[in-house]
């Protein structure tokens, strides 16, 4: 008897294994095949703004290599200051595909380093549902990590910011969290220092790839010191966490970026707190140990709060000195959401740092959002050690990502791991192991739809048998009492629920999250054919072909890494918003006047300048619809010469026809943007100079540019490029070629009516059937 | 030139994906089983080698060739 159930509990544990490998695979391959919309629709392109920086940072470091890349200075970006871009940017990404680079060509395969980039993040998302599957594994069951891996690899949240061609930060930077996450729960587990050294490790890892390796290290402390609140302090703790934090620390310190910021800034002050108040605690426990119940009453009392004193003092001095700096602005606009709207214009002007709307949310996650309060309530339910991470991570996750739409990105794995929860805690009751023989017929007849979900339920049918003991707390309950018919009911409507969230993130994933931004499609209404507008890289092209090498080209600030990166000319100010005077600076060149902007291009020594316009097909995302963002930024750092004020109409109205405030409708921007436009008619019955993206007729129609030239527009007039004329050419006076004294040459075309075609020298003469003179 | 032959394959390509799928159905079959084998065996007790090199052998015969099939399919010609 003892030996068969032996034999078929390793059998099982054969099988389990295998489900496990299967399930883990289809997911990455399912993972990585969801990403790939937006190189099947367009191209194997890089997308968007930051991942061209990244990508031209790499090509950099793959063609220099690793010790020029991290002496780079650029002098190409935010002339005339430069760049170091060595020192100031994290270099995980860059040395991870730059890696797999290396490898591959020692192999002798020959990888350009662009599709390397391109694909970086699908691969990447393989290894972080491999990765949540062991975390949730460790915080709850092997089934629920197989439907959290399952997730978290077509979950649109994560999709968002790891499609394929999005090569940024973020991209990796989620593995190492996920896997970072597991390797401490697994320490604080076993007490093993080397788990917790593997953390501190894999932290090293996330420090070099992404800035958001600050919420790991509020984190695990909180975590720490929630569990020493709760008094679950334990030696496993103090091994685990100094190990880690001594090490992360160190480690940490060694990316040039991040250099001494952890010892200096309030941010990572939370850390070393946890740290000494752990070693108080351990400390006190040694002592208690030691003296008697008195003695250490009033030792405990008394050093307990002098310390408390000591540490508040030294850090309220340290800070007064200078030496441990402020919170930085970002950070008091997650706890204060208005702050950065009054303070830092040049933080809430970007999209992704607005509060996150309910619908996002939604749309993010689908059922998963509903799902992840019953995970959070399993857990709060059964606490121990490691949950009690889990629900700190969801919580303070949950409020980040509702205070700003970027940190969506880290709400969505915990979402994944506790829905992952809430599911097989749902199957765990409705697929009772006694009754389950005829249901799980049933149940994989209905299957077939999806074999994600097949193979999910697969797994957590022979789960059970390994499992089910653990669980006879919670079975009796329910066993009784529910009727078979009702499982099955409740086992279809779940099977239904995890298809459309399945549909759900396929659709938004090729609809809103495959589009490189770059190259831009619209379907035509008429014959439903699909047009491509290339206008960005057609405007790069040209900058990259007739100008200077040298030349200088003013955009805002959104653009600067593409100019850099594809015209491969030098840029003003770049997505890298290091320097807030310089980007209010070309702010107040925009939104001046001519010829007061003409003073500040030549002080920079402008050649050019690139404003994106899409008036013409109706494109929402155009300078225009920048330019208050430009008028704040240059207000803050100007406030006498810009006002806001001033560009809106006496009703507080921004528009740009007729009616519309007239510093607006002579400042640069608009003048840029809307040169010549006045003679087009983009419709027959239509009024000339209607601008679709705002629905009006402009206000300036008829002006000439004194100061600046126009260089190139694109087919679709999305990009204009001027260029700013030197001193010498605009105040010269120009005559008309018959006005002249003198002729401007004594060339006399040989063409006449009879004769138009050119003719060349020395040209063997073709009649036909005749073979030609040499 | 003209006393070589055009070269034509062994197998009608028309089969090919059918070859394909069913290899490598059989393929993952065996993949399947060696895995199950390997992972359930208790300790290195009883000597499974052979069945072992066996099943792999099989495993990697079916699918070497269906991954083959697979390839000329596609139109990658190895």
């Amino acid at each position: 008897m003892n030996r068969g159930s032996k034999i078929l509990n390793t059998k099982v544990a054969g099988y389990s294994s295998l489900i496990t490998f299967a399930v883990l695979l289809i997911a990455w391959i399912a993972g990585f095949s969801s990403r790939l919309f937006a190189v099947i629709r367009f191209e194997s392109i890089i997308h968007e703004f930051d991942p061209w920086f990244n990508y031209r940072a790499t090509a950099y470091m793959v063609q220099h290599g690793w010790y020029k890349f991290l002496n780079w200075f650029d002098e190409r970006a935010w002339y005339p200051l430069g760049r170091i871009v060595g020192g100031t940017v994290y270099p995980g990404l860059m040395i991870t595909s730059g890696g797999i680079h290396y490898l591959l060509h020692i192999l002798n395969i020959p990888v350009h380093i662009r599709d390397i980039c391109v694909f970086l993040a699908p691969v990447f998302s393989g290894l972080t549902s491999i990765s949540t599957y062991l975390l949730t594994k460790e915080l709850w069951s092997p089934g629920a990590g197989l439907f959290a891996a399952s997730f978290i690899a077509i979950v649109p949240g994560y999709i968002s910011r790891s499609v394929a061609g999005s090569y940024d930060n973020e991209g990796i930077a989620i593995f190492a969290l996920q896997f970072t996450y597991f390797l401490w729960v697994r320490s604080v587990k076993t007490g093993s220092v080397f788990w917790s050294a593997g953390a501190a490790i894999s932290y090293f890892y996330m420090v070099s790839a992404w800035g958001g390796y600050v919420f790991i290290i509020n984190l695990i402390p909180l975590h720490v010191f929630m569990l020493l609140i709760m008094g679950r302090y334990s030696p496993r703790l103090l091994t685990s966490y100094s190990t880690f934090y001594i090490l992360g620390l160190l480690f940490s310190m060694q990316i040039p970026f991040v250099g001494f910021q952890p010892i200096r800034t309030s941010e990572h002050m939370a850390a070393m707190g946890v740290f000494v108040l752990l070693m108080a605690v351990a400390a006190l426990r040694h002592l208690q140990t030691v003296l008697s119940r008195n003695e250490f009453k009033k030792l405990f009392i008394v050093g307990g709060l002098l310390s408390a004193v000591l540490v508040f003092v030294a850090v309220v001095v340290l800070t007064m000195m200078g030496v441990v700096a402020p919170w930085s602005g970002r950070f008091y606009s997650l706890w204060d959401t208005g702050y950065a709207k009054i303070h830092i214009p040049i933080i809430a002007s970007v999209s992704e740092h607005q509060p996150t709307t309910w619908f996002s949310f939604f749309f993010d996650l689908h059922i998963l959002v509903c799902a992840f309060p019953v995970g959070l309530w399993y857990c709060v339910k059964r606490v121990n050690d490691e949950r009690v991470f889990v629900i700190l991570y969801a919580i303070s996750a949950v409020y980040f990502a509702g205070v700003m739409v970027r940190l969506m990105l880290t709400l969505t794995p915990v979402v994944c791991m506790l829905a992952g929860v809430a599911f097989s805690g749902l199957l765990d009751v409705f697929l009772q192991e006694d009754s389950s023989k005829r249901l799980a017929n049933t149940v994989n007849s209905v299957q077939e739809i999806d074999e994600q979900e097949e193979s999910l339920e697969k797994k957590s049918l022979y789960d059970k048998a390994g499992k089910l003991r653990h669980r006879t707390k919670h079975d009796p309950t329910h066993e009784t009492g529910i009727s078979s018919n009702l499982k099955s009911i409740v086992i279809l409507a779940v099977l239904m629920i995890l298809m459309m969230f399945a549909v759900h993130c396929t659709w938004v994933t090729s609809n809103a999250y495959s589009s490189p931004s770059i190259v831009l499609a619209f379907h035509n209404s008429q014959d439903g054919s699909r047009n491509i507008l290339d206008d960005f890289r057609e405007a790069y092209y040209w900058l990259s072909q007739n100008t200077a090498d040298d030349a200088r080209i003013m955009s805002w600030w959104d653009y600067g890494y593409q100019i850099a990166g594809m015209a491969n000319r030098t840029t003003l100010v770049d997505n890298n918003t290091w320097n807030n005077s310089h980007i209010a600076l070309v702010g107040k060149a925009m939104s001046s006047t001519e010829e007061k902007s003409y003073e500040i291009m030549t002080s920079l020594d402008v050649d050019y300048v690139l404003v994106i316009f899409g008036g013409v097909i109706g494109y929402s995302g155009d300078d225009i619809n920048k330019f208050l963002w430009m008028v704040r930024i240059a207000e803050g750092e100007h406030p006498k010469d810009i006002k806001e004020s001033d560009f809106f109409t006496d009703r507080g109205e921004f528009r740009v026809d007729a009616e519309g405030a007239p510093a607006l409708l002579n400042c640069l921007m608009y003048k840029l943007s809307y040169y010549r436009f006045g003679e087009l008619k983009l419709d027959y019955r239509g009024p000339s100079g209607y601008d679709r993206t705002r629905n009006a007729v402009i206000g300036n129609k008829d002006f000439e540019l004194k100061y600046l030239e126009e260089a190139y527009t694109t087919e679709h007039w999305l990009v204009r490029i001027y260029r700013v004329k030197k001193p010498f050419e605009f105040n010269r006076p120009s005559l008309k070629a018959k006005d002249r004294l003198i002729p401007p040459t004594n060339f006399i075309s040989r063409k006449n009516l009879k004769r138009r075609k050119g003719l060349i020298r020395n040209r063997p003469m073709v009649v036909k059937g005749k073979r030609t003179l040499k | 030139m003209e006393s070589m032959h055009r070269y034509v394959s062994p197998v009608n390509p028309a089969v090919f994906p059918h070859l394909a799928t069913v290899l490598l159905i059989i393929g993952t079959f065996f993949t399947a089983w060696f895995f199950v084998f390997v992972v359930s065996r208790k300790s290195s007790k009883e000597s499974t080698l052979i069945k072992e090199l066996l099943i792999s052998l099989c495993a990697s015969i079916f699918l070497g060739f269906g991954i083959l099939f697979l390839l000329l399919t596609v139109g990658i010609y190895v």
